[in-house]
């Protein structure tokens, strides 16, 4: 729960006696001080490192939460600790919910009691997840967002989705800009041999005739090196086979308690991105070119070889 | 004698400039002809012209008995593809292509059998011009004379009624131009073609039967 002040405000945290991401947790992580004992009275606080610095505060003053004032038993290295949520102060759990259950920004919200929590964290065996989430989400309702792998997988295929619709987008330009290039090419070259068209022409070849035949090598030539294109890119994908991307998982997620300081689970996981070049995409970008080159030979043609070539033959 | 090409009040603008003015003359079949002038005069004009590759101002120009005015494209492409043959002074070989397939090239489309045909008539024109054993050699192997031959080769493909050679010795050194102009003359009367040669080297016009003298578009002597 946030403590709000008119001067400041800071996060606070009850945290469970037991368990490894309870006080347990936050106490083998700790600073300076004591560890924090649920059981002693006057109830005591762990503060977190830096929000100590920051504040100024050390070991043995006392902090204002609420009106009630309580003494801090030690700091605390939060991250290292494996704790899920880092908060400025921690508390035992039943003190914070008392808290909670007086503080008039969370009552006029909910009616939250002395025995309510508003994070819980469960630990489930992989296999039940689906029936766990589930069930958990129908005791909770609407009231409560359940967080799990699912949610985690299906925000990653919400992710995967928004990267696919990048790549196709980003794969159109790099396409476009590429059939830009091969017909400025081909005009290019059917330009440069001017003067060779203007010879077929004075030897009697008809300006239909000099066009079907530029159409037909530009065919044959895009046709070819298409396919030669294919065959090297077909080629790196073999040699590349897969892309595989070692990934660390934030506790976000991460569908496993990871953060537990014991376990020995390993944070990263090997993303696999096949690449592939589908056949019908291969022909359809393999044709898409031919007709593209034959098309600007074809107006390239029109442009070069005109009804009265003499100019060309005369240029030297 | 009959005219291989009959020239009538032929004359050639460019824009307000008139390079061709009102010019008539006829050149007779299966002879040489010469058109001689300074760089400027407007030979190459004439010549471009008379292949039917550019369009006069005003006049006509008839070949081989074919009026090339009011022809359409096709049926000018036609008229120099069975009637003329043409030979540039700065070759015009296709360098891609070796000897035998440049002076196939204005057969390309025919069909296999007078394909062959040609292709035998082509290798036997490349021996009477000592080409013989240079078939496969692309232009860029070839010295300019052997380019030339090559191109004259070409030009007599299908023994074209008349042929034009624009300057054909104006690449080529003294003794190859001497060689070239022989080979062109033995060639035309060995197959009866009308040889009109635009040149602006005196010796070489001595040497035609008929010489017509350009200046500032228009013809101020003819000789025969």
């Amino acid at each position: 729960m946030w403590d709000l002040s008119p001067k400041n405000f800071q996060s606070l945290l009850g945290v469970d006696s037991k368990g490894t991401s309870g006080i347990p947790g936050l106490n083998s992580q700790l600073i300076s001080g004591n560890p924090l004992d649920p059981e002693v009275l006057p109830v005591e606080a762990l503060v977190d490192g830096d929000f100590a610095a920051k504040n100024k505060l050390k070991v043995g003053n006392r902090i204002a939460l609420q009106g009630q004032r309580y003494r801090i038993s030690g700091t605390v290295d939060t991250p290292k600790s494996g704790n899920i949520m880092r908060a400025d102060i921690y508390l035992p759990l039943a003190e914070a919910q008392l808290l909670a259950s007086k503080a008039p920004w969370i009552i006029d919200l909910y009616p939250f009691t002395q025995t309510d929590v508003n994070l819980l964290f469960l630990e489930v065996d992989q296999r039940h997840l689906v029936n766990v989430t589930s069930a958990v989400e129908k005791m909770l309702g609407e009231k409560a967002i359940v967080s799990s792998e699912i949610l985690i997988q299906e925000e990653l295929e919400d992710l995967m989705f928004l990267s696919d619709q990048m790549s196709v987008i980003f794969t159109a330009v790099i396409a476009l800009l590429a059939l830009a290039l091969l017909a400025r090419s081909t005009a290019t070259a059917i330009g440069e041999r001017r003067k060779d068209l203007a010879v077929l022409q004075a030897f009697g070849w008809t300006r239909p005739r000099i066009i079907t035949q530029l159409s037909l090598e530009t065919a044959i030539l895009s046709g070819v090196g298409g396919l030669l294109g294919l065959l090297f890119a077909w080629l790196g994908i073999a040699l590349i086979n897969d892309v595989e991307l070692a990934m660390e998982l934030s506790w976000e997620i991460s569908p496993s308690p990871h953060f537990l300081p014991e376990t020995d689970f390993d944070r990263t996981r090997m993303l696999v991105a096949p690449i592939q070049m589908p056949l019908l995409t291969s022909a359809l970008a393999w044709i898409l070119a031919v007709l593209t080159a034959v098309l600007s030979a074809v107006l390239a043609g029109f442009k070069m070889v005109r009804p009265h070539p003499w100019r060309w033959l005369a240029e030297e | 004698m009959s005219n291989a090409v009959k020239v009538t009040n032929l004359s050639k603008q460019f824009n307000t400039v008139s390079v061709l003015c009102d010019l008539s003359f006829t050149i007779p079949a299966g002879k040489m002809s010469a058109i001689v002038g300074r760089s400027g005069s407007g030979k190459s004009t004439l010549l471009s012209l008379l292949s039917g590759l550019d369009s006069p101002s005003s006049g006509s120009v008839s070949i081989d008995g074919v009026e090339l005015s009011g022809l359409s494209e096709a049926e000018l492409a036609k008229v120099r593809r069975d009637r003329i043959g043409i030979v540039f002074q700065g070759f015009h070989l296709i360098p891609s292509l070796d000897a035998l397939a440049n002076v196939l090239l204005p057969v390309a489309f025919e069909d296999k059998t007078t394909q062959a045909e040609y292709q035998d008539f082509a290798k036997k024109l490349l021996e009477e011009v000592e080409l013989g054993h240079r078939l496969n050699h692309r232009p860029a192997q070839l010295s300019g004379g052997e380019q030339q031959r090559v191109a004259i080769t070409r030009s007599l493909i299908q023994r074209p009624r008349v042929l034009l050679a624009d300057e054909p010795t104006g690449n080529l050194d003294e003794s190859t131009g001497k060689t070239v102009l022989s080979l062109l003359r033995k060639i035309s009367q060995e197959y009866g073609t009308t040889l009109v040669v635009v040149t602006h080297d005196g010796e070489i016009a001595q040497q035609a039967e008929q010489r017509l003298h350009l200046s500032n578009g228009e013809i101020t002597d003819e000789t025969n």
